[in-house]
């Protein structure tokens, strides 16, 4: 198992370094951050000055060797946009916002989504089944930001019951959340409801009736147990989806997360931050799918990894 | 007895598409978008730039039933936006760009992935893992920020929203054929090909190919609805259409800054994105339980 860990974080920092390029490329190539850290009625001798002390005059990979290396020791430098703040600075104060988030998020999904899943597996092809396959069709149809949207109309502007931007109090995280988890919510579902389906067939079940066993202790002890493999993996991706994904649902409700600071960052042509956001996320993901295999080893010792 | 069998395929095909209810609705409700927005210049009564000042942000005509008041008029009857723009003419108008880039972004990350995916099935070896690479290299991308990114650095046009989106979305058709190739490469047909001396390219676009079309016409459409809504979610956030064409999304950005007093803006261009993308969502997963069934 360490030998497999091990080469799944190198082919991790291999991918990693290509994405790093990619995106380091993509916005240095292009983007000219002088120009806006200088000012619209800035004089092009400035301009060149500003470009010359930021090192943006150099060929864009040296200057991407000088941030990986700087990088690779946490080092991210200062914002081009908010001169004092430093990138790690920034992305601290974001991040409880979107962890917060990401977790109430994932919370509502598991807790919505794998009862609905384990019902709707129970009587395939029932009218529960067949309203619960109906949520899903219609939350993976569904524009985020327009549900993000009519709930604001509904619970924030019509009832008045929530607010609906800001995070000055608990409640501003209800919304975000609700409309986050009802577009992780189906995935959720369908592979629960499948998985369910799958295990309730098997001979070990059949057995825990024969003993005698009660359907409550024999769902969730027996059946429920078993369909929660595929879901651990699966966890792992949607709550990295969350914590890149909330882009949107952030700057619908004005939420200071990660995602607002990166929509903030494209705005200001801020590349420090950026490039660390997407770095950042990119090592979440890492993380995240490691733990996730291993953990489906702990929970199920016929899986195996190579 | 195999006469027999003939025989009763297509009507028993048929019969199971008639049965299936998802496919039926799915391809009914896509084809009146797809007609509507192919016929808008005839159907809409406006311009979509025309604006009648005297009639800004006139709710739709059932906004009079349900709420009272007699702000609506039958010369807008789906409302107008802030600055007195017909909101029928502008929505029928906005399905173009949306089936317009939901087409491209699915045929572009089509060809991106099937031609990744057959020759990493054909050739194996350092292929495969090239292409493997390439695939985790996508998965990895937060696509969202990427996105974003991209198009603030080359400028919102729908060329570049199409080719951001397809190059972003390819992994499924590159999985699924890479798949499908793998096992086809072993089948008789191939090999005797081979044998016979055919070219790879002649191998792999006339041998194989053919034999992946269905599976990877159900990930174009599901693609498709994806693309829809990402370009959707981009004009949204401002990065996405640019600004006078009525994309839906850049209209409920629009509608968003009157949410306050005039929340009904929100509701008709998001409730038709809503339904596009149900719809061609059903007609793939009726397409794909078509193929399922026409394998058993």
């Amino acid at each position: 198992m360490l030998a497999y860990a091990i080469k799944r974080l190198l082919l991790a920092a291999l991918v990693l370094l290509t994405v790093a390029a990619i995106v380091f490329g993509v916005t240095n190539s292009a983007m000219d951050p002088a120009r806006g850290i200088a000012g619209a009625e800035a004089l092009p001798t400035d301009v060149e000055a500003i470009r010359h002390q930021f090192g943006l005059d150099r060929p864009v990979p040296e200057r991407f060797v000088i941030w990986l290396a700087a990088a690779s020791v946490g080092d991210f430098g200062n914002s081009f946009a908010l001169r004092d703040e430093s990138v790690i600075g920034l992305i601290a104060t974001a991040l409880p916002v979107t962890l917060t988030l990401a977790v109430a998020a994932l919370a509502i999904t598991l807790l919505v989504g794998v009862p609905l899943g384990v019902l709707a597996a129970l009587r395939p092809n029932s009218l529960t089944d067949r309203l619960c396959l109906m949520l899903a069709v219609s939350g993976q149809a569904m524009p985020s930001f327009w549900f993000a949207l009519v709930l604001i109309v509904v619970f924030g502007v019509d009832l008045g019951w929530l607010p609906t931007s800001g995070v000055d109090e608990w409640r501003g995280f209800v919304l975000p959340s609700v409309a986050l988890a009802y577009y992780a919510m189906p995935i959720v579902m369908r592979v629960i409801r499948g998985a369910m389906l799958d295990v309730l067939e098997a001979d070990y079940m059949r057995t825990a009736r024969a003993k005698g066993l009660r359907a409550g202790r024999r769902l969730l002890r027996h059946a429920l147990r078993n369909a929660i493999v595929p879901l651990v993996g699966l966890i792992a991706v949607q709550f990295g989806f969350l914590l890149g994904g909330s882009v949107v649902i952030e700057t619908v409700f004005a939420l200071p997360g990660i995602g607002y600071l990166a929509w903030q960052s494209i705005g200001r042509g801020d590349l420090p931050v950026l490039q660390a956001i997407v770095l950042m996320i990119y090592a979440a993901y890492v993380v995240l799918t490691l733990a996730a295999d291993l953990a489906s080893v702990a929970l199920d010792p016929r899986i195996r990894l190579r | 007895m195999s006469v027999s069998i003939v025989q009763s395929g297509p009507a028993r095909r048929k019969h199971r598409i008639l049965k299936h209810g998802g496919l039926i609705f799915g391809a009914f409700v896509l084809g009146l978008v797809v007609a509507v927005s192919l016929a808008a210049p005839l159907l809409a009564p406006y311009d979509t730039a025309a604006q009648d000042l005297f009639h800004r942000r006139s709710p739709p005509i059932w906004h009079d039933w349900l709420f009272g008041g007699h702000r609506a008029t039958w010369a807008h009857p789906l409302g107008t936006d802030k600055v007195g723009r017909d909101y029928l003419s502008r929505l029928m108008y906005g399905g173009r760009i949306s089936l317009l880039i939901g087409l491209s972004a699915a045929c572009v990350s089509g060809v991106i992935g099937t031609t990744l995916g057959l020759v990493a099935g054909y050739f194996r070896g350092w292929w495969d893992m090239a292409v493997n690479f390439a695939v985790t290299t996508r998965l990895s991308l937060p696509v969202v920020l990427v996105a974003l990114v991209v198009v603030s650095v080359y400028g919102n046009s729908l060329p570049i929203l199409v080719a951001v989106i397809g190059l972003l979305a390819w992994d499924r058709f590159a999985v699924v054929s890479r798949s499908l190739a793998l096992q086809a490469s072993q089948r008789d047909y191939v090999v005797a090909a081979r044998a016979l001396g055919c070219s790879v390219p002649h191998i792999l676009l006339r041998e194989i190919l053919p034999n992946l079309a269905a599976p990877l016409i159900v990930i174009a459409t599901l693609e498709m609805a994806n693309a829809i809504l990402f370009e959707a979610a981009l004009s949204f956030l401002g990065l996405g259409v640019p600004p006078p064409l009525p994309a839906w999304g850049l209209m409920l950005a629009e509608a968003k800054e009157d949410i306050f007093f005039n929340s009904w803006m929100i509701f008709q261009p998001g409730l038709l994105l809503f339904l596009l993308v149900l719809s061609i969502n059903m007609l793939g997963d009726g397409l794909r339980d078509l193929n399922a069934s026409a394998r058993r």
